[in-house]
């Protein structure tokens, strides 16, 4: 089922309460299919769903959406609006909520939740602050560890601290990613506390982490995904080990592999390879790699933000004072916050 | 009427969606389509042809990637060139672009994109060729290779190549077409898509086809036979497509092209009635671009000057502004609707001047008028410049110079720093060419004009640049910034050019502004190292440099960097940085138009620095080694610019002086064979420029030093050339009298003497290097040859004997090797140096001219008395010094010479060192002629200015007795000669204790030692004289 379909889907799911009489909690699961019933049970890695007299559980990575019984429209139009990626939305969308007129637990936790992450969000993008966000984040995994929200939390204070160059603390909250169950979660928080060995210059580490990655045994497309992803790691790692000829090569093997729609790949092998020129002292291969991020691959915003600060140091080498002006002045306009300016 | 250029559309529109032919969807891999479009939208042309040359040779590219990388290369240079405002920079990347797709045509010719190549390469030579067709209306290049004719020329054979080129395009196309099946079914829809696209191009490839004929035409002198011919045949060939196309765009346009075509040959009648067809047309997007060609095209027209249908034109302006909501928005920036507004206000302004100056109907025609230009005015483009004029002029009760003030806006400043800069140019050109005349007040009236425009400018430049905001167009601000630096360069104000020229080179680095300004940065900055006081020139040094380096990464392998290298070369030459010379030599590409100029710059460095290395003592003089590799490399350098250069149709100053060193190398090097044929080079000899009077050969010098090698060259050569060396040596002394004034005497002296001097140094540098064979070949041959120019008949000139003696002289002093004693043919040198000094001393003696240069006459018979000496005639040698003195008793100096001549000839005779001490040869009065060492100490004494020749006659009194005691086998004898020594010694210890300072006093005291120890005493020297005195002296 396309992303389309399914946010359509989640739409209808929202406006269904206003259409019912009868009061349910309601699951909707990543394949599409959604059940309704009363939430008896929530942890990190599952759910249960009382349906009449039965219970059915639910592996909360199979679970697309929740959504509670006589929660505010508002909530279930900012979940929308997060899976859409229209975060700025959320945000307006869950200020407009009167928490004092909810009194249900999982409601509120929830409002904060994603309260949280579409700043978290936002803040990635390049809008309003990391550090803010992260405070947000921060607490709502403090006071939710039971939450399944839980996992995805940790991930995404993993990637504010990624961004704010705190890479020992992104891995403590990557491994935290590590120990959810599944094979998926577990390869993603391989390649993920990978980069951030890369990021605090341990390699060989890195290096088998992302070796860890490749060995699990997990099938689909995903899977695909994140083993591409931990191959780049792995390129990372060489670049980062002086290898810069293995690396440029492994990564444009990566390239020629990868699906043309997995955008975060490509933003992060072109990254890394240009990288991997700049410090093999080729200014203009670096110049062009990272001019692919900017082009191409620009509403990855960290990564953007990376290629920015770089094409406008690239360019000032190469002798183009108004690119590189050019690239400086978006780099301050697109990402205010970004660790990246000044570097 | 300026000539618009053909079909004009986005090439960034037709580059990218050529791209997107090959598209087929996204697919893994590298995605070079989506990238190359994103770069050029961001206007990164120049990193799009990078990127794609980096692509070339990666393996791991699909292979229908690589397959079209040159197409896709040649794409990308059209879309760079079309952004980029430096014709000669267009015209390369065109060039390149040419041969990419020509490449792409050869290795893939049944590619999908081949006739689309062959299309795009025919439209690349059009564009080249309108290039060297603009470039015609310019100045000639400097070297003069490039003249308005040869531009011309090259333009049309461009456009010919491109017809030849559409031609077979055309038939390719046709060929393909009938090779599809005539009938397409639905479900064929992908064999559909290529006919019609097919279809599509050939459509195009035809109105390019039936353009070439347009664009000769503008190759020709307007209104000519031929111009015309080729609009006629331009017009008929649209006329044609237009009935094969009526119905369609390509039928529109070749419409308006016909009727472009009858408005070029002044047929308006027929012009407008194409345009008017075309301007009628239903208005609908399709249509807006041809009906606003079409509305241009005969605004044009009734705007003309023979025409003056202002009504009409501005009947046509108003209704086209009045579609202009659904035709046009009302701010469009595009050319036409610019070119229309501007001649709908031209037609109100003109059509308002036909109105008595108090009909109201005047100024409200005007109003109109401004109404129109004004946001013409704001905006680049062709009629900008004309807009503000005319902005300027229907300021109302404005004059010109008013719309300057501190109330201007950015445009009327700007427009009028442009006015007074296209004066002050004026006044300088006027300025260039009344000072080759006599007209002081007219020159004065000139020079003053050029300072007051030139203070005008700078004003208004000054003022525009300070109104400039947001929205003042970049490219104008530009322009104001580099008149300014151009103006602060012309005054001299080189801190401020080159910090302007520096800002917009580095801001500013793809603007034609950029350029130019990193010219003028570097060589503000050259100039102002030129100009440092003192010897810290650092500062300015490293600006040089720094410039410089901005300019070689900023344009690598472009013009700039080759001029910047050009401009290093010298600077570092003048700063005798021979190494950094050839590093910058280096930095101009093999292909550059400069490089000759460079290796002929850089090649005459290196021999000068040579020449000037051998004209220093031999104890500074760089190594041997490093000297032959000057040599070497200089020989090579030349060797490989004159070989550049002479492909030039003409030679200029440069090429004839690097010949001219090439064959005095030849010379040096003992090789007059290959000199006489540089010499002789029927297009670059210097020779056959002298003769012919050739303007490279106007230097001052250059005939005197051609003349110079020339008779080295036909003497040295075997067999000798002696009626070429005859001739040579005429023509010489003709130049040389041309003059006419008493120097001319002087100079060709100066100049045999000087060749005497190179011969000599060749002699010896042949000498030191062994070279025996090459030795005695050289001097034979002069030997041959002085000879016959002493003993012909008509060879008697004072300056010829001159030369004769002076080379017979450095022959001889050449062959002097410094061994036992002068060898057989060292003495005959020397004889014959004095019998053509003892002939020129007769020519002189018989001379008038000579009568008031009695200084000369002495100098020759000093001369012939030295030639004797070395000859070993002393006889003959004291005689021409008695002679002398006989005339002139009291010249010191020949006084010293006598005695010292004495002296040398003591060693065979001793009689020789009494003489050289007491004088000889009594006069009438019974006093001594020559006077001795003893007579010229004692008339020395005290006499501050002659120190030094009061020591050397002491010195030389002693050193005298001392030889001559020596030559006395009577031991008691020898010994009171020896004492008589010492005291002369004495006397002057006593007289001068210093004796003369350190260097004198220490020559004292070694012949003293040698004296003691001849006495048998300890060789104590000066101590001996010390104690003396102190034993002599009471104690106080």
């Amino acid at each position: 089922m396309n992303k389309r379909f399914r946010y359509l889907m989640l739409a209808l799911l929202c406006l269904a309460p206003m259409a019912r009489a009868v009061a349910a909690d309601r699951v909707k699961l990543a394949q599409g299919s959604q059940s309704s019933g009363k939430l008896t049970e929530i942890s990190p890695t599952e759910l249960v769903l009382e349906i009449g007299s039965n219970k059915k559980k639910y592996a909360v990575n199979t679970v697309e959406a929740v959504q509670f019984d006589k929660e505010p429209n508002d909530l279930a139009q900012a979940r929308i609006a997060v899976h859409a990626g229209r975060f700025s939305d959320a945000v307006t969308l869950l200020g407009k909520i009167d928490t004092a007129k909810f009194e249900r637990a999982e409601i509120l936790k929830d409002i904060e939740f994603f309260k949280a992450i579409a700043a978290a969000r936002l803040a990635l993008a390049g809008s309003g602050s990391k550090a803010d966000a992260g405070k947000k984040l921060f607490a709502f995994e403090k006071a939710g560890r039971n939450s399944f929200h839980y996992f995805e939390t940790c991930e995404t204070l993993g990637d504010l601290l990624f961004a704010l160059n705190k890479y020992s603390d992104a891995e403590t909250y990557y491994n935290k990613l590590a120990e959810a169950p599944w094979p998926d979660h577990k390869m993603r928080a391989a390649v993920l506390v990978g980069r951030s060995l890369v990021g605090q210059k341990e390699y060989d580490r890195a290096n088998a982490k992302f070796d860890k990655a490749l060995a699990i045994e997990d099938k689909g497309s995903e899977a695909d995904r994140q083993r591409l992803a931990a191959r780049l790691g792995k390129a990372a790692a060489l670049a980062g080990g002086g290898k810069t000829d293995d690396s440029i090569k492994l990564v444009e093997e990566i390239i020629s592999q990868a699906d043309a729609e997995n955008l975060e790949l490509h933003a992060r092998a072109y990254t890394v390879l240009g990288n991997c020129y700049k410090t093999a002292g080729k200014k203009k291969e670096a110049l062009l790699a990272f001019l692919h991020v900017d082009l191409l691959y620009s509403r990855f915003g960290d990564l953007h933000a990376e290629a920015l600060a770089n094409l406008a140091t690239l360019w000032t080498d190469l002798d183009k004072a108004d690119r590189a002006a050019q690239a400086r002045e978006t780099l301050k306009e697109k990402y205010p916050a970004s660790a990246w300016i000044g570097n | 009427m300026r000539r618009k250029s053909a079909f004009p559309s986005s090439l960034l529109a037709m580059a990218l969606s050529a791209v997107g032919l090959a598209g087929g969807g996204a697919r893994g891999g590298e995605p070079v389509e989506q990238f190359l479009a994103a770069l050029h939208e961001r206007q990164f042309h120049d990193t799009a042809i990078d990127y794609l040359a980096s692509l070339a040779g990666q393996t791991h590219l699909a292979a229908d990637v690589l397959e079209r990388l040159p197409y896709d290369e040649a794409q990308s240079r059209v879309v760079s060139a079309a952004a980029e405002s430096d014709p000669p920079a267009r015209d390369t990347l065109l060039a390149r672009a040419e041969e990419l797709y020509t490449k792409f045509v050869t290795s893939h010719p049944g590619h999908d994109l081949a006739p689309s190549a062959k299309n795009e390469l025919a439209g690349a030579l059009l564009q080249r060729g309108r290039i060297a067709a603009h470039a015609a209306g310019g100045a000639p290049d400097t070297k003069g290779t490039e003249t308005k004719e040869t531009r011309l020329a090259t333009a049309r054979e461009r456009f010919e190549q491109a017809r030849r080129q559409l031609a077979a395009a055309e038939d390719d196309m046709v060929a393909r077409l009938d090779n599809m099946p005539k009938l397409v079914t639905p479900d064929e829809s992908d064999l559909a898509e290529r006919k019609r696209k097919l279809g599509a191009e050939l459509v195009h490839v035809r109105l390019l086809r039936a353009s070439v004929d347009y664009e000769l035409a503008g190759t020709y002198e307007a209104g000519s036979p031929k111009a015309k011919k080729h609009f006629q045949d331009s017009a008929k060939s649209y006329a044609t497509l237009h009935e094969t196309y009526r119905t369609r765009s390509a039928g529109l346009l070749a419409r308006l092209w016909e009727g472009r075509c009858h408005q070029q040959l002044g047929q308006f009648k027929q012009a407008l009635g194409c345009y008017q067809e075309l301007i009628d047309l239903p208005p609908s997007p399709d249509t807006l671009g041809v009906r606003a060609k079409a509305t241009r095209g005969a605004l044009e027209c009734w705007t003309h000057d023979s025409q003056k249908k202002y009504r009409e034109a501005i009947e046509c302006g108003e209704r086209w502004e009045s579609q202009a909501p659904a035709a046009a928005p009302a701010d469009a920036r595009d050319a036409d609707s610019l070119a229309i507004r501007y001649l709908t206000g031209l037609a109100y302004q003109a059509q308002s001047k036909t109105l008595p100056a108090k009909d109201p109907n005047r100024k409200k025609l005007a109003g109109s008028a401004r109404q129109y230009v004004d946001a013409v005015a704001r905006q680049p483009g062709e009629y900008q410049r004309p807009a503000k004029t005319m902005l300027v002029a229907l300021a109302a009760g404005k004059g010109p110079k008013d719309t300057g003030g501190q109330g201007a806006t950015f445009a009327e400043a700007y427009e009028q720093g442009r006015q007074e800069l296209e004066q002050m140019q004026q006044a300088a050109a006027d300025l260039t060419l009344a000072r080759g005349g006599t007209d002081k007040a007219a020159i004065e009236k000139l020079e003053k004009r050029k300072r007051e425009t030139t203070a005008a400018a700078l004003d208004a430049l000054r003022l525009a640049v300070n109104k400039s905001d947001a929205k003042t167009p970049l490219e104008d601000l530009n322009s104001a910034r580099y008149y300014l630096c151009f103006l602060a360069w012309d005054m001299g104000q080189l801190q401020d050019a080159a910090v302007l020229g520096e800002f917009l080179a580095t801001r500013y680095s793809d603007t034609v502004a950029g350029r130019q300004g990193a010219r003028i940065a570097l060589a503000a900055y050259v100039r102002m190292h030129g100009e440092a006081k003192g010897n810290d020139k650092e500062f300015e040094r490293a600006q040089v440099r720094r410039i410089a380096e901005l300019i070689y990464k900023r344009w690598p392998n472009q013009e700039e960097s080759d001029d910047a290298a050009l401009t290093m070369l010298n600077f570092a030459v003048a700063e005798r940085r021979f190494d950094d010379a050839l590093a910058c030599l280096s930095k101009v590409s093999a292909e550059s138009p400069r490089r000759g100029q460079a290796e002929l710059r850089a090649g005459q460095a290196l021999w000068s620095a040579y020449l000037r290395a051998m004209q220093l003592p031999v104890e500074e003089r760089p190594k041997e080694e490093q000297l032959d590799e000057l040599k070497k490399n200089a020989q090579e350098i030349l060797a490989k610019g004159i070989a550049r250069m002479e492909k030039a149709p003409a030679v200029d100053a440069a090429l004839a002086a690097a010949v001219l060193s090439l064959a005095q190398i030849d010379v040096e090097t003992g090789q007059p064979d290959k000199a006489i044929a540089w010499l002789e080079n029927a297009k670059m000899g210097p020779l056959t420029l002298v003769k012919a009077n050739n303007p490279a050969a106007a230097r001052e010098a250059f005939a005197n030093e051609t003349y110079k090698i020339a008779l080295r060259a036909y003497i040295g050569v075997q067999p000798q050339q002696i009626k070429k060396a005859e001739e040579v040596m005429d023509l010489l002394e003709k130049h040389v009298q041309k003059s006419g004034d008493a120097a001319a005497a002087a100079n060709l002296t100066a100049i045999y003497i000087s060749l005497g001097r190179e011969l000599q140094q060749q002699l010896q540098e042949l000498s030191k290097a062994g070279k025996k064979k090459e030795l005695e070949a050289v001097s034979s041959a002069f030997e041959v040859f002085l000879d016959r120019i002493t003993k012909r008949e008509t060879g008697g000139s004072y300056s010829s004997l001159n030369w004769v003696g002076e080379t017979y002289y450095s022959l001889g002093k050449g062959l002097d090797d410094g061994s036992a004693g002068p060898s057989a043919k060292t003495k005959a040198c020397f004889q014959k140096a004095a019998v053509a000094y003892e002939k020129m001393f007769t020519v002189a003696a018989k001379d008038p001219k000579f009568k008031d240069q009695p200084e000369t006459l002495v100098g020759i018979r000093l001369r012939i008395a030295d030639c004797r000496r070395r000859s070993g005639d002393f006889d003959a040698a004291i005689k021409t010094l008695i002679g002398i003195l006989q005339d002139k008793a009291a010249r010191l100096d020949v006084q010293v010479k006598a005695a010292e001549l004495y002296q040398v000839h003591g060693a065979t005779d001793p009689t020789g060192y009494a003489l050289a001490i007491t004088g000889s040869t009594p006069g009438r009065d019974g006093k001594n002629i020559v006077w001795g060492w003893a007579k010229i100490s004692q008339l020395t004494t005290n006499r501050p200015e002659f120190e030094s020749t009061f020591h050397q006659a002491r010195l030389s009194m002693a050193e005298a007795r001392y030889k001559y005691a020596l030559s006395h086998k009577d031991e008691a004898k020898r010994t009171k000669i020896l004492e008589a020594a010492v005291q002369d010694l004495w006397f002057t210890y006593k007289l001068y204790p210093k004796l003369g300072g350190e260097e004198t006093a220490a020559r004292y005291e070694r012949l003293l030692k040698q004296i003691q120890k001849s006495l048998g005493k300890p060789e104590n020297g000066l101590t001996e004289f010390k104690e003396r005195d102190a034993a002599v002296t009471p104690a106080t």
